[in-house]
């Protein structure tokens, strides 16, 4: 009894340092974190590119080794990788993004007191840096105290959390030479290599050029709203049915029939006919029932296009029936890409989920003209170079063999 | 469309949950126990064919809305639960036994009910960026670690009920601790799968999304409990809590950043 007395009365910083220290030490390297950015007017973190931050690095490994090597038995050294230090280098990080999690992130504004302490952009802020850095230290140096010896009972330690140093490295230092840029084709306008990102304009090297740009559509839905306030009735059964033709749905007191469905149509008089002309738009014929009154009502929809409004029918003072503007299945582009570096000329389709790769750059299916919809002539590509990817595949690769590890294992007895 | 029939699916299925549990609680009788049992499980087995008839029917994955999440969620759970109560009748009391898998029973019952209450509107299109091989891993990884881990909160709820009315078991905060284990490597695969993935479709592999934040911080939150599980092995009342906690963080990662300011512009946001 006398013994847990004594030990309860440990005051604060006398060593070894314990669970308090360690969040004053991290509470601290926060408000250092905000002093800072304050320092900097709220700008957030400058981009450092290569060479620097390759020197960065090494210096940090260097360093890391050297205070490892000469200073390990050091007190301070001790608790640095202790697991109440790593507890609050957690916690620090937790603590940012859940600040990241609640408060709406932009870059735009630089005026207002969370700006100026960098919590609209947590992530680019100095509060993030240096918890990532205390972060990385404390790995850093468990790791190498943990790697020696090297046996199979360490491997799954290992594997975790190097993959976790490693990645949280590379993202880190990768960050100021990732470049994502836009890049916006045309169909019949010549090759380009201007992308531009926030109104500027850069080349890249290598020249684009749109041959075809294509939307594949789903079919519109059948759509019961309110005539008044538009809305959609969401909680009816069946409502925003896929239109085919045939197709026999019951909405509320209605029972509605697909007549005809042409995907491409333009107006002729008072009925649709099929036309794939510039512009055209879905239009279904309908029959619709109303299962209470027996009335029926015939009528053509149209999702409206470039050429005619949507068309809708009444069918008593609260309800309409509507088509939805059809969502995109599949979109992409056919473009012939010169590289001069290599000297070759590719014809290539670039789609959602299925980059492209040109000399060490990605070339995303970005966006189209939304206005245009189906019949847009203009593909945005997105253009990406992230030169510290492998690194960052790497270290994933080790963090998912390190979670295998740990569903085969469990937790070790 | 097997989705018109869902109430009736729904609710056949809770009621083999109640008939079979209710045999299994009224006698040890092993002949009547096993007959509970198998109806429990045609009941997880018929809501497993839902899902692969819905599945077939829509023509893609049901893991898109949080309705078709939802029946995944009462699948595994009903599933985890029995195989649970199979597994650990014996060893444990077995009050405790069914206290559990009446619990399970009943958070499975309950998605359901929700679903009967709440449609979604179950539609057939699926947008491009969601059309990848990394869809279905994805989201299963995920369901998985959210049974594991919904499962590791319950377990300290009841740690933390025997810590402060009755007497307190170590095996329990170890049955959490190996849940916790096996639920933070899902998670963690769900993370890394949803980064490798977000880079083939948004060019980017993290882009502090808000669900990819939301489930990051609840991805710390498992990472502090093993932790601080591992340096204080002897000490349980802040573990049980921290897992509570995380389980709530967990819940705003998986639908309550649905209601979040800063979320309103989130790539996760679906089914408006």
């Amino acid at each position: 009894m006398g013994k847990k007395i004594i030990k309860n009365k440990k005051t604060l910083w006398k060593s070894p340092w314990g669970y308090k220290e360690s969040f004053l030490i991290a509470f601290e390297i926060l408000l250092i974190g905000f002093i800072i950015e304050m320092l900097f007017k709220g700008k957030g973190l400058i981009n450092i590119t290569q060479p620097y931050n390759i020197i960065i690095g090494i210096f940090f490994i260097l360093l890391i080794f050297v205070i490892y090597t000469y200073f390990k038995d050091k007190k301070i050294i001790c608790w640095l990788s202790s697991i109440p230090a790593a507890v609050s280098s957690i916690t620090l990080f937790c603590l940012l993004s859940l600040l990241l999690g609640f408060i709406p992130q932009n870059l735009k504004e630089f005026s207002r007191f969370i700006d100026i302490i960098g919590l609209t952009h947590v992530q680019r802020s100095w509060p993030m840096l240096l918890s990532e850095i205390y972060l990385l230290i404390i790995l850093g140096l468990v790791i190498l105290r943990r790697i020696k010896p090297f046996n199979l009972k360490n491997v799954g330690f290992f594997l975790n959390h190097a993959g976790l140093w490693i990645t949280l490295f590379a993202v880190t230092l990768g960050s100021g030479n990732l470049l994502r840029l836009n890049m916006r084709l045309t169909e019949g306008h010549p090759a380009t290599n201007v992308v531009y990102n926030n109104s500027k304009l850069y080349n890249v090297p290598f020249n684009v050029k749109l041959i075809d740009f294509q939307i594949e559509e789903y079919p519109p839905k059948i759509a019961l709203i309110d005539s008044k306030t538009k809305k959609i009735f969401n909680e009816a059964n069946n409502n925003l049915s896929l239109i085919k033709e045939g197709l026999l749905v019951n909405i509320l007191n209605w029972e509605i029939e697909i007549k005809k469905f042409y995907r491409n149509a333009i107006l002729n008089g008072n009925t649709f006919i099929k036309s794939d002309v510039f512009g055209a738009s879905s239009a279904v014929f309908i029959k619709v029932k109303n299962i209470v009154t027996g009335k029926t009502i015939n009528g053509w929809l149209s999702t409206g296009g470039l050429i005619n409004p949507p068309i809708y029918i009444e069918l008593d003072n609260s309800h309409a029936i509507a088509l939805t503007q059809p969502e995109p299945k599949k979109y992409s582009s056919l473009v012939v890409i010169k590289n001069p570096k290599k000297n070759s000329i590719d014809t290539v389709t670039i789609e959602v989920n299925h980059p492209v790769r040109v000399n060490g750059w990605y070339l995303y299916q970005l966006g189209y003209d939304d206005k245009m919809g189906k019949w847009s002539k203009v593909s945005i590509l997105e253009v990406v170079s992230d030169p510290w990817l492998p690194v960052i595949y790497f270290g994933i690769f080790l963090l998912i063999a390190g979670a295998i590890y740990m569903i085969w294992i469990g937790k070790d007895k | 469309m097997i989705l018109n029939d869902f109430t009736q699916y729904a609710l056949i299925a809770i009621t083999t949950w109640l008939a079979g549990f209710i045999l299994i609680c009224t006698t040890k009788n092993k002949i009547i126990n096993t007959i509970g049992n198998s109806i429990i499980t045609s009941g997880i087995t018929l809501l497993a064919y839902f899902i692969i008839v819905l599945w077939i029917q829509l023509e893609r994955p049901p893991m898109r809305t949080l309705g078709e999440t939802r029946l995944w969620y009462s699948l595994f759970l009903s599933l985890i639960g029995m195989i649970i109560y199979l597994r650990w009748k014996k060893r444990w009391y077995r009050l405790l036994s069914l206290v559990f898998l009446a619990l399970f029973l009943f958070m499975g019952a309950l998605f359901l009910y929700i679903n009967i209450k709440i449609p979604d509107n179950f539609d057939k299109t699926l947008m491009p960026a969601l059309q990848s091989i990394w869809f279905v891993p994805h989201v299963i990884v995920y369901i998985f670690a959210y049974n594991l881990l919904g499962l590791s909160m319950i377990v300290a709820i009841i740690g933390l009920y025997l810590y402060y009315f009755r007497n307190f078991e170590e095996s329990v905060i170890k049955l959490a601790d190996n849940l916790v284990y096996i639920g933070f490597a899902f998670l963690t695969f769900g993370l890394l799968f949803g980064a490798l993935w977000a880079k083939t479709a948004w060019g980017h592999y993290w882009t502090w999304d808000p669900k990819e934040t939301w489930a990051f911080i609840t991805w710390l939150m498992y990472l502090i409990y093993i932790h601080y599980r591992h340096n204080k092995p002897q000490k349980v009342v802040t573990p049980l809590w921290t897992l509570s906690l995380a389980f709530f963080v967990l819940l705003i990662a998986w639908f309550g950043i649905n209601y979040l300011p800063s979320a309103q512009n989130s790539v996760h946001v679906y089914g408006s």
